[in-house]
């Protein structure tokens, strides 16, 4: 997965359907309006107008996030090599947070419990929700997990 | 010092709060400023005085809780003093200035296409489905000789003919005008259609030299961009005289839209603005323009046709046939519904003659004068959908430009407000904040789906008049039939009544 | 070839990561003198104050040990090692003979002098049993003295508040987790302790005490005050666990293990990672590195450890706290400090550079990319052009010249 930044169009829409994607009810409306995610997204548009840029975790061959994780809770997929996170082990110390080189974990809060936030490539999904909802093609998904 | 608005705001934000989430998506994409957020009360709100409805707003918002509607104003209701005039009139009291506006003419003058209707086979000559039996929608333009070997007679070379997939182009847009990306999705599907492109006045940007042969470049008042690379590149050549949005005036392009690419493109200074004069300050009569239409095939060896665009005027007949003597190989006409990125109001809206009427009798005229076969006819201004076209053709073109209905397959939604280089689609703008929301990939992609459906139905309504190839059709009045039409109407299009028979 | 790791936590368990990338057949053998699969060790605040529960505690899925063929001895000790033999002796008698043999016994606790105190008079804060010990005695209402301000100290006090007991806590030096807060977070961190009902003493330190009738117990602080608990936490810090090594032949100690750049400690076969090397500094991420890069090493790659700088990340009562690099220091001796702070939100942002490249950073309550300024500090990164931009909320990537990311984004 990539961005081409160039077509980048700073609607954060990415942003709003990875949190519907990570949401019980899978709808945009609930997840903001009934299940309280706002602001629960995994990858993070930056914006420096008239630049934007979506950054993603990039499912690293090494990943620094799952070496510091300190309960075991963000793994690597051996199978699919998704990096990820189990929400119910997270505890919420941030020092995920610190070890991504990217920036691509957020610290946040779901289901009134502190976890990381980061993307898992909507594993249950055939397609990345972000990707499937871009309206400029401006995220790339070419399969595999970087 | 703040003066009294005087004009209410012309439409009306309305947001649905129950189904807004407060991604700020639309503040994020206005291009109006219309759309705003105040962190403090964490508030969506609208200023609808902004709102010009180019629903960019709209199509983004996740949720759907967006809605523009017109603001009612409650005016006396006044057949003669409406709205517009009272607003329009408002505006002038506060600048002083002349009334701008983009697109095309949006007044209510009667459309001729929709007064006219096709013909198809029953019983004794069977309609043809296109989906089984070879059906022709290439065509060729250019100018063709007289007689066989005729070609001999003229003084200067003649030039290939160049044909076409489909009798739809895309209408002259400068780079300037529209952005880069639309500029490029044009250029793709035309090529990736076979068909061709129009640089506009603008020249052709240096890194889409690999389209120039599918690009008609123009050669206008102002000779933006003109060289001799970007003339032997091109496969036709376009003298604009005229533009059916603004007959009879320059343009203007502002310094502030001027980029380094194209000032680089136009040859000019960066931030210095572009004005192409209303005339060709060496073109005064059809002599001189004959000069410069042998100067371009000069040139280029005779190696491509020279088409010469002019608006559709009262005097139209006469003028093309002058042109078609000057040597043109294409006259390229277009009517009073052309679009424009800026045009002054009044110009616009009361200047220049439908298209329809216009086709009709500079075909007739230049039959009549036994010249028709020297150029091919191109109609311009308003076409909307594949049946405009095919009875544009029956009145005698050789093929359309489009380029409103192209800018709307791109997203335009005709707001209007392409004068203000703010387009919130990413079109009429060169601001790169919104440039990048076009990609030029999927606005090609649109652009080739609309030739592909127009063409597909062009096949159709061919099919349905027995006709196998769109060569046929061209000048074939005889399968048009007006309806709700006078008399001296149905003359100048040199149709029948409907119900009158063969 | 025959693994034998040595203890049970982090660094082992990467270490088997390691290994079996490499070699899928060997037999590893793991030594564990807990009686429990591998946890993760900070858990145990998590766990103390019901956070998380006992059955999220295990760091790898049930199945890690068995799909990675691991034989593991959990409450067995290794009493020593018979070098020229390589054989590690263990409690119950038996020995354990290996081709490659992994020291990952990290730390253990110090507990200073503690003049008339038995060792039943106060808990350490390093392990389940001590979070098992400490659940078992932490009532609500109950008076708990914590010796030591450091970051376990600190979660060992949020665990406590949590359930209820009132909290003081002393600290030698002038202010709470000093070789990473400076004074102005320290301050601000202390503020914060307090206005939740922490006590905090500095600058003193409790020497010794008794147990008082009913239990309590009655501390002596070097400043002459007396303190009455019911609970006494000591939590002053871990020391390398390097008792095996002791007498070996060829081996370096220092404060740990010394260890080259492959984490070899100087005998053929023998490695050690984690918090019991020397000048490693006692963090999980690091125990992990090293440990996979000693399971790879053990397995027959040969690649040098590169380090990383410290880095930590620590929260309590909903405070939180990121550090990294060089933290602690004062403006000037080449040093540049940039600060941004907002007083309501507790915020406390800084930043710590030298010649232009950042060496440390600290923040406090808003941590987001931290990473990203980690990033900036592991490749050295000059940083001049975007300085200005660095404590921007939302400084990223594009505040930084496209060269140096847009690359790596496309990867
Ligand atoms: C309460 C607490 C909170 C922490 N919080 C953080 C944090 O938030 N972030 C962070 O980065 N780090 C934190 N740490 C530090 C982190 O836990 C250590 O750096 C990490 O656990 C070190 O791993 P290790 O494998 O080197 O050693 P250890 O985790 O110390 O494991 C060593 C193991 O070896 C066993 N062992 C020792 N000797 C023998 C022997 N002779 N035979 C058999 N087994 C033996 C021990 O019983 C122990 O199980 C915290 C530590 C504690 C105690
Ligand atoms: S979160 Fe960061 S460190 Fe972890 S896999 Fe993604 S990019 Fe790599
Ligand atoms: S792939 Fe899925 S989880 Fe990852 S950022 Fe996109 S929407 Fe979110
Ligand atoms: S100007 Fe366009 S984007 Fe802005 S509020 Fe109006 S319709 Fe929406
Ligand atoms: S885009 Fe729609 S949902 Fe989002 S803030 Fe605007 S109105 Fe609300």
């Amino acid at each position: 997965m990539y961005a081409r930044r160039e077509y980048c169009i700073n609607c954060h829409l990415c942003e709003v359907y990875c949190v519907a994607a990570h949401s019980k009810s899978r709808d945009v409306w609930k997840a903001f309006k009934r299940e309280g995610l706002r602001g629960t997204h995994r990858l993070r548009v930056e914006e420096r107008r008239p630049e934007s840029l979506p950054v993603h975790c990039r499912h690293c061959d090494e990943p620094q996030c799952v070496q510091g994780c300190i309960s075991g809770a963000m793994v690597k997929d051996p199978e699919t090599g998704i990096v990820y996170c189990h929400e119910d082990k997270c505890v919420g110390c941030w020092t995920c947070v610190a070890s991504c080189p990217y920036g691509a974990v957020r610290p946040g809060y779901r289901n009134g419990r502190p976890v990381a936030l980061k993307c898992d490539l909507c594993r249950d999904l055939l397609e990345p929700a972000c990707v499937a909802h871009c309206p400029n093609r401006a995220l790339v998904y070419e399969g595999g997990t970087t | 010092m703040s003066a009294i608005r005087m004009n209410p705001p012309e439409f009306r934000v309305v947001r649905d709060e129950e189904k807004c989430i407060k991604c700020l998506v639309c503040v994020r994409q206005c291009g109006f400023e219309a759309q705003q957020y105040d962190p403090e009360e964490d508030r969506v709100y609208s200023l609808d005085e902004n709102c010009v409805a180019c629903q960019r707003c709209v199509c983004l918002c996740p949720t759907r809780a967006l809605r523009i509607e017109r603001n009612p104003v409650p005016y006396k209701l006044n057949a003669h003093w409406t709205p517009e005039h009272i607003h329009n009139i408002n505006k002038q009291a506060a600048t002083g200035g002349v009334l701008l506006t983009g697109m095309g003419n949006d007044k209510p003058y009667p459309a001729y296409f929709d007064r006219l209707l096709l013909n198809a086979s029953q019983v004794t000559n069977p309609s043809i489905d296109p989906l089984r039996e070879p059906m022709e929608l290439r065509t060729y333009l250019g100018s063709r000789p007289d007689y066989l070997g005729g070609e001999k007679d003229r003084y200067f070379g003649p030039t290939p003919l160049v044909p076409i997939e489909t009798p739809i182009m895309f209408t002259a847009i400068s780079y300037g005008a529209i952005s880069h990306q639309a500029f490029e999705a044009l250029a793709r599907a035309a090529k990736a259609y076979g068909t061709l492109f129009n640089t506009g006045e603008g020249g052709l940007p240096e890194d889409l030299y690999e389209y120039a042969d599918h690009a008609i470049v123009q050669v206008a008042s102002g000779r933006f961009g003109v060289h001799s690379e970007y003339l032997n590149a091109a496969r036709v050549i376009e003298i604009k005289i005229g533009q059916g949005a603004k007959p009879g005036i320059g343009g203007h392009l502002p310094g502030e839209k001027i980029t380094a690419s194209i000032a680089a493109t136009r040859m000019i200074p960066e931030g210095t603005d572009a004005l192409s004069p209303a005339p060709h300050h060496d073109i005064y009569s059809i002599e001189d323009l004959r000069q410069l239409i042998l100067t371009l095939k000069e040139a280029t060896r005779y190696t491509k046709p020279v088409s010469v665009k002019i608006a559709a005027v009262h005097n139209v007949a006469a003028i093309a046939s002058g042109i078609a003597r000057a040597g043109a190989d294409i006259i390229a006409i277009d009517g009073f519904r052309g679009g424009t990125g800026a045009a002054p109001l009044m110009i616009r809206d009361h200047v220049g003659i439908p298209i329809e009427l216009a086709i009709a009798a500079v075909d007739q005229r230049l039959r009549e004068e036994g010249i028709r076969n020297r150029v091919s006819l191109v109609a311009a201004g308003g076409f909307r959908s594949s049946a405009d076209v095919v009875k544009a053709i029956a009145l005698g073109a050789d093929a359309v430009y489009i380029g409103t209905a192209a800018l709307v397959a791109l997203g335009c939604h005709l707001c209007q407000k392409c004068y203000t280089g703010k387009c919130s689609w990413g079109i009429a703008t060169q601001d790169p904040y919104k440039t990048r929301r076009l990609n030029p990939e999927i606005g090609a992609e649109r652009l080739y789906n609309l030739l592909h459906g127009w063409s597909h139905e062009i096949k159709e309504m061919l099919g349905g008049m027995g006709i196998n190839s769109i060569e046929s059709l061209r000048g074939n009045r005889l399968h048009l039939r007006g309806v709700g039409l006078t008399e001296a109407e149905l003359k100048l299009l040199g149709v029948k009544h409907a119900g009158e028979g063969m | 070839m025959r693994y034998v790791i040595i203890g049970n936590s982090v660094a082992a368990i990467n270490a088997c990561q390691g290994i079996r990338e490499l070699d899928k057949e060997g037999p590893i053998t793991i030594v564990s003198a807990e009686k429990y699969y591998a946890y993760g060790r900070p858990l145990i605040s998590y766990w103390l104050e019901g956070k998380t529960g006992e059955d999220k505690m295990p760091y790898l899925p049930p199945d890690f040990y068995t799909r990675h063929n691991i034989n593991v001895l959990l409450g067995r000790k290794a009493l020593r090692i018979h070098w020229e033999r390589q054989e590690v002796e263990l409690d119950d008698g038996s020995r354990l003979p290996y081709d490659r043999l992994l020291i990952a016994t990290g730390g253990k606790a110090i507990v200073p002098p503690l003049e008339g105190l038995q060792e039943e008079d106060y808990v350490t804060f390093l392990n389940y049993d001590d979070a098992r010990r400490l659940a078992e005695l932490a009532h609500p209402g109950k008076e708990a003295v914590i010796l030591g301000a450091g970051p376990s100290g600190l979660k060992a006090m949020e665990s406590l508040v949590s359930r209820g007991l009132k909290v003081t806590m002393v600290e030698l030096a002038p202010r709470i987790w000093s070789p990473v807060l400076d004074t102005e977070a320290a301050t601000l961190v202390t503020s914060f302790l307090r206005e939740k009902g922490v006590r905090v003493i500095l600058e003193d330190t409790i020497l010794g005490g008794s147990r008082k009738e009913g239990g309590k117990l009655k501390l002596n602080l070097k400043s002459g005050k007396e303190l009455e608990a019911g609970l006494l936490v000591v939590a002053i810090g871990v020391r390398p666990n390097v008792e095996l090594l002791e007498q070996a032949p060829g081996v370096t100690l220092k404060r740990g293990v010394v260890v080259d750049e492959y984490l070899n400690v100087g005998l053929p076969g023998v490695f050690a990672a984690g918090d019991v090397v020397d000048g490693n500094p006692p963090l999980l991420p690091h125990a992990a590195a090293q440990g996979r890069l000693a399971g790879r090493n053990m397995a027959g790659a040969r690649e040098k450890y590169k380090g990383s700088l410290p880095y930590n990340a620590l929260g309590f009562l909903g405070l939180h706290i990121i550090s990294m690099g060089i933290t602690n220091c004062e403006p000037g001796q080449g040093y540049e400090i940039l600060v941004q702070k907002e007083e309501n939100e507790r915020v406390y942002r800084k930043l710590v550079l030298q010649n232009n490249r950042l060496i440390g950073a600290l923040f406090i309550n808003r941590l987001e990319r931290a990473g990203l300024y980690r990033w900036l500090i592991e490749e050295k990164i000059d940083v001049l052009p975007f300085k200005d931009k660095l404590l921007q909320d939302d400084f990223g990537f594009l505040d930084l010249p496209p060269a140096l990311w847009e690359a790596r984004l496309k990867e």
